[in-house]
């Protein structure tokens, strides 16, 4: 197991961010429907802490 | 929201690689070229992990489904009349077809990243619910996506400027819903090729395996299309009976399309 192992993650990660990002300079959404946006994707971002979660312990395991 | 149709001359480049239709902008070439720089992560992390050959098919498996899909359902669209959606050429530079070669890199790397997923957090169990987790992920991110994009340009459905296209389309967020059945559709199909086929190298050998899979993929493009017509005939049906499940003020607090 390798560090590398987190990138797939980092990268569905920062495509969220960006463009969550958009969102908050798009024309035509206000903050209330940005907000909403956001909170839509809550279940893809506890599913990305807990795949960093089980990397990590995967990581761990290896170790021990 | 209104959205000028694509330049006439769009549609007669059809194949050509740099339509010579966007401004020169220094965000266009952001957008066009970050998606890579994203997919090398991803492509880097496949390469490590699964070699070379399981990659190829990976990223050219995702790349051609995904990107074929919009293709046609934007070129069936077109060539039948009502068109369905399509991407601004003024947007993008680089173009696969009908559908921007940034679209294309992105769909591999969100398939790659959500399969990924999955695989981490349902390990144990059966491939169909990593893959419905993958899609379900997928259609997730869209949520927010989607509605971003439109707002800004990058691609608009047509439906949503007529009343008449509006009442026979169930819309979520002012996308049509069809949009996201397709999103879970070709990561839900995608996962389950990517978790059956290259596994039988060892038995079929590398040159069946890889001819099975693509025969597979062309296959599942098939099954995906059809679904999705499908539902969009479903819709119109339950509108003319009456259940108006199309009105495109619903939901009220997020007003029309």
């Amino acid at each position: 197991m390798k560090k590398r192992d987190y990138l797939p993650i980092i990268a569905i990660l920062i495509m969220w961010l960006i463009t969550s990002m958009s969102g908050s300079s798009t024309p035509g959404l206000t903050p209330t429907q940005t907000g909403i946006l956001t909170l839509i994707t809550v279940p893809l971002l506890i599913a990305i802490i807990l795949a960093i979660r089980a990397v990590y312990k995967e990581h761990k395991a290896e170790k021990e | 929201m209104a959205f000028p149709p694509p330049d006439p001359a769009f549609w007669d480049r059809i194949l050509w690689l740099w339509k010579g239709l966007a401004p020169w902008d220094p965000i266009i070439l952001f957008r066009d070229i970050f998606p890579v720089f994203i997919a090398i992560l991803c492509l880097y992390h496949s390469y490590k992990t699964f070699g070379w050959w399981k990659t190829t098919l990976f990223f050219v498996g995702s790349f051609l489904f995904t990107s074929l899909e919009e293709n046609v359902w934007i070129l069936v669209g077109y060539f039948s009349g009502t068109p369905t959606y399509y991407f601004s050429p003024e947007q993008y530079y680089l173009w696969f077809g009908v559908c921007p070669l940034s679209v294309a890199i992105g769909w591999f790397f969100i398939s790659y990243s959500v399969v990924y997923i999955a695989t981490k957090l349902f390990k144990n169990r059966g491939v169909l619910t990593r893959a419905a987790v993958g899609g379900l992920l997928a259609m997730n991110l869209d949520l927010m996506v989607d509605p971003i994009a439109v707002r800004n340009l990058w691609w608009a459905w047509p439906q949503a400027e007529t009343l008449a296209t509006q009442q026979t389309t169930f819309w979520i967020l002012g996308i049509p819903v069809t949009n996201f059945i397709g999103w879970f559709l070709l990561i839900f199909f995608f996962a389950i090729l990517w978790e059956k086929v290259p596994p039988k190298e060892e038995t079929w050998k590398r040159k069946k395996t890889t001819g099975v899979f693509f025969l597979y993929l062309a296959g599942l493009l098939g099954l995906t299309l059809l679904i999705l017509v499908g539902a969009q005939i479903l819709i119109a049906v339950l509108h003319v009976g009456g259940l108006n499940i199309g009105d495109p003020y619903f939901p009220i607090w997020w007003g029309g399309p």
